[in-house]
């Protein structure tokens, strides 16, 4: 057997993935435990007194996240105040099982709990979600809602920072698949390690620089309560294949992770290149880059029998929004070669009716298509499942009342969790005739908060 | 254009431009039979090469300047045959348009350049084994390409070949004679007989069964040696194609040619920037992945290829006369590499998405020319940052201190302990950096 190469005097028992050194298990936990502390020191993650939300899912990665926040905190007195924040994406025989690893944890690090469900906040389980949309997409669903629960939770609990377990793993396959996408503007910021600082809540990637499989080293050697199941509708994501050659390249060269990441951190894009504008949701208030976030189209898709309406490129569904809502676009219209004058559009009387072969059949025959598209996807939903009971969810709303709650919640059951205190000052900071749920809410608060001076 | 035969629900498609059933390729929204594919690649082709000479925006060039000299870089690939091809036709027909008699529509300016070929060959010792055999029958073809270009064409594509180990030359101290002063840079394959001038770093030749190879036995044990050294096969291809790349830099250095065009198709592109982006080489990417980059000493390389992915170069070759493409094309079958270095495996993995997801190539090409190195913004404001390029691959480092950049060090400063010296010996100025 091969001597530690920390010259501890053990023998080595293992060989570290990200340094090729054969090492014992002491002297891995060290190292371990010293490289993460270095990153967060190294770009200043934290300051003392802040009240930081663990993003915790029961997984091998936010596990050790949780454990080594609360070891180094206590080790090196940061003076962070700890919470476990889980989401409950209500995927049967997955989340579940998962959630209650969550739930020892809670007792074993002896860190608070709180969960939000997509359930309360948006209306449905992951669970109705595949079932109107198959198997084929739902993770870009499942992605951006977790993406605003997350934020949501934490503003409820009003916390100051979100930490994620992202590894390095997870980086450089965000990295490439910006790439592989062309999304130049989630390309410029996947490699921050403190990500939504100018809008949202700052989160942080402790893990951005340690390796998968150091991760699982290191919660298999200490024996923590982990979750260790896949997604049982992940393997069909776009992101199996780039994960496949992260493992592939890290097999040929180990060094191949941190290589990605510095060459992401190396990129930026070019002056001129049109960059989209943040702003916020006109519906939930949450930041976004259109008019209305992706969750609240993802939404409007699913409540309206199209579940893939969100699904594709920003402008082809800005487009079908349009339609569906019965607004026209001049300007689309024009591209289109009609003369933008919609049903009033007389060819043969305008002067235009010569250059532009028009009038408004092409949107016309759109809005056809579109009925009957409509038509056939609310058939084939309610063969495969009736539409959720959102009656029953949200019963505190008027039965006659159009639900109109896109990326928001409908229930008050997380706000009567916590104390009375915390509800008051909630609800102080909105305009109250104009709160219709909770989710609404967090969208307003964040808002103000980052519109604060 | 698809239309359903009657009766049996087959579709049969013709092609866009002229209706023939002969289609050989379809692209997103169109199809193409065998002429209109030629003249649309050609066509292609030539604009970007118009784009390529025009004067750079907001200097006044000469509309009717001398043709000026471009190099294009040959590597076997088919990418390089259609490259050649694809320059042989522009130029035919932009001689053809010049001399168009008055009376005719025809006000074309003269063709703006004059191409030469260049061939970086590896000796047995360096590759594996036969690779000498067959690199001097893929030179033998591109001789008797260059006639048959000589035929169609009014100019010839002078020929110019060159072996890898003679790229260590410039590392060597002067008192290093033995290795690299009698050394011809390049040399150049013609039919005029032998000119053997031995001062003369450009030596003339006659058959290609008169190059021989290496070039220089000492420079090429020493290029061996260091290979040796390094890690893995990663890090000895990424090292090789610095080193051609250099070499191709002091070619075009002493032919005094300023302009090369590089053999880069979007899937080489593509698989080029995984590779890249997985050797750490991200501050880079940009330059590489650019219609066009310019070296520290003012090379332009021009990547006239970057509209077409490897699919449309293979049917453009399809619609090529046998002559064009004899004996440089394995027209057999496909390729089977071993996946055992970085950029094989982003071969691997580029060629099997875009099977399955056709707009792979182009995304990375398009995202690929609206990067920019995230150093640039930082070296704007400092005086001295412009002039911060790698001392081996020459391109833009990501090190704020060392000579090296970040991609670079993994071969150099990697090496196995013991064999070191053989870069210190290759960079005497850097030994204590390298220490």
């Amino acid at each position: 057997m091969l001597p530690c190469a920390k010259n501890c005097g053990n023998k080595a028992s293992m060989k570290r993935p990200k340094t090729g050194e054969a090492v014992c298990q002491n002297c891995f936990y060290a190292a371990f435990e010293d490289e993460v502390h270095n990153t967060i020191v190294k770009n200043n993650l934290f300051k003392p007194g802040d009240f930081v939300a663990v993003a915790a899912s029961g997984g091998k990665d936010s596990t050790v996240l949780a454990y080594i926040m609360k070891l180094l905190n206590e080790r090196h007195n940061y003076g962070l105040k700890l919470v476990l924040l889980s989401v409950d994406e209500g995927i049967t025989g997955y989340r579940d099982d998962s959630l209650e690893t969550v739930k020892r944890n809670e007792v074993q690090y002896n860190i608070p709990l709180k969960i939000c469900s997509y359930k309360e906040l948006y209306g449905w389980t992951m669970d109705e979600i595949v079932r109107e949309v198959g198997r084929k997409n739902n993770c870009t669903f499942c992605g951006v809602f977790r993406r605003q629960a997350l934020d949501r939770g934490a503003m409820l609990l009003e916390v100051d920072k979100i930490v994620t377990g992202h590894n390095a793993d997870d980086v450089a396959e965000t990295i490439l698949m910006n790439l592989l996408r062309g999304d130049v503007a989630r390309l410029q910021r996947c490699t921050n390690i403190t990500t939504g600082a100018e809008g949202a809540l700052p989160r942080c990637k402790p893990f951005k620089y340690t390796y998968e499989k150091e991760i699982v080293m290191y919660a298999y050697f200490k024996k923590l309560d982990y979750f260790s199941t896949e997604c049982i509708y992940s393997p069909n994501a776009y992101r199996g294949h780039v994960r496949t050659l992260i493992k592939d390249l890290e097999r040929i060269k180990p060094s191949s992770i941190v290589d990605i990441i510095h060459s992401g951190e190396a990129l930026s894009i070019r002056e001129g290149v049109k960059m989209p504008t943040q702003g916020v949701c006109k519906r939930c208030k949450y930041i976004s880059s259109q008019d209305l976030c992706k969750a609240c189209v993802l939404l409007e898709g699913l409540n309206k029998g199209l579940p893939k309406l969100g699904v594709g490129k920003s402008s082809k569904v800005k487009e079908q929004l349009a339609i569906i809502n019965g607004e026209s676009n001049g300007d689309n219209t024009r591209k289109r070669g009609c003369c933008g004058s919609g049903g009033e559009c007389q060819s043969n009387n305008s002067p235009e009716a010569e250059t532009m072969k028009c009038c408004s059949s092409s949107t016309k025959q759109s809005k056809r298509q579109s009925k009957k598209s409509q038509a056939k996807a609310r058939l084939a939903a309610e063969k495969t499942a009736p539409p959720p009971d959102l009656s029953e969810v949200y019963n505190e709303r008027d039965a006659d009342e159009e639900f109109d709650f896109f990326g928001c919640g409908g229930g008050t059951d997380l706000l009567q969790s916590l104390n009375m205190d915390d509800e008051d000052d909630v609800r102080n900071t909105a305009d109250p005739g104009d709160i219709e749920n909770l989710g609404q809410l967090a969208g307003r608060l964040l808002h103000k908060r980052n519109n604060a001076p | 254009m698809e239309t359903a035969a009657e009766g049996r629900g087959t579709s049969v498609t013709s092609c866009s431009e002229c209706d023939s059933q002969d289609v050989i390729i379809k692209k997103a929204r169109k199809s193409y039979c065998r002429p209109c594919w030629k003249h649309h690649c050609d066509f292609r082709f030539r604009k970007r090469l118009f784009e390529f000479g025009r004067p750079a925006k907001g200097t006044v060039g000469e509309v009717f300047r001398p043709a000026e000299d471009v190099l294009i870089c040959y590597d076997g690939s088919p990418t390089s045959v259609a490259l050649i091809n694809l320059a042989l036709n522009a130029l035919v027909l932009g001689n053809i348009q010049e001399n168009a008699g008055p009376g005719t529509n025809s006000n074309n300016l003269p063709f703006p350049f004059k191409f030469s070929i260049v061939v970086i060959l590896e000796s047995e010792l360096n590759g594996s084994p036969g690779v000498e055999g067959r690199q001097k029958k893929h030179l033998q073809s591109l001789l008797n390409w260059t006639k048959h270009a000589e035929k169609s064409g009014t100019s010839q594509f002078p020929l110019f070949a060159s072996c890898v180990e003679v790229s260590l030359k410039e590392y060597h101290s002067e008192n290093d004679g033995s290795m690299s002063n009698k050394t011809p840079l390049v040399i150049k394959l013609t039919e005029e007989g032998i000119l053997s001038q031995e001062s003369e770093p450009e030596v003339q030749i006659s058959s290609v069964n008169s190059v021989s190879l290496p070039f220089n036995e000492s420079l090429d044990h020493h290029l061996m040696e260091l290979r040796k050294s390094l890690k893995g096969k990663t890090e000895d291809k990424d090292f090789l194609a610095v080193s051609k790349r250099n070499l191709v830099q002091q070619i075009a250095e002493q032919l005094k040619i300023s302009k090369v065009l590089l053999p880069e198709d979007q899937t080489s592109l593509a698989v080029k920037m995984f590779t890249m982006m997985s050797l750490g080489r991200g501050s880079q990417v940009a330059e590489e992945m650019s219609f066009t980059s310019t070296t520290e000493n003012g090379t332009v390389y021009a990547r006239p290829l970057i509209d077409f992915s490897d699919d449309d170069l293979r049917a453009y070759l399809e619609t090529l006369s046998d002559e064009s493409t004899d004996g440089m094309v394995n027209k057999s079958g496909k390729r089977k590499l071993k996946i055992d270095s970085v950029d094989r495996q982003c071969d691997d993995f580029i060629i099997n998405l875009q099977k399955g997801y056709p707009a792979t190539v182009s995304t990375l090409t398009r995202i690929g020319a609206k990067l920019q190195s995230g150093l640039e913004d930082v070296m704007a404001n400092d005086a001295k940052g412009s002039s911060r390029r790698c001392k081996f691959c020459k391109r833009q480092s990501d090190t704020p201190i060392d000579a090296f950049c970040y991609g670079c060090q993994h071969f150099l400063y990697d090496a196995h302990p013991d064999k070191k010296e053989h870069f210190r010996h290759l960079f005497p100025l850097n030994a204590s950096s390298n220490s």
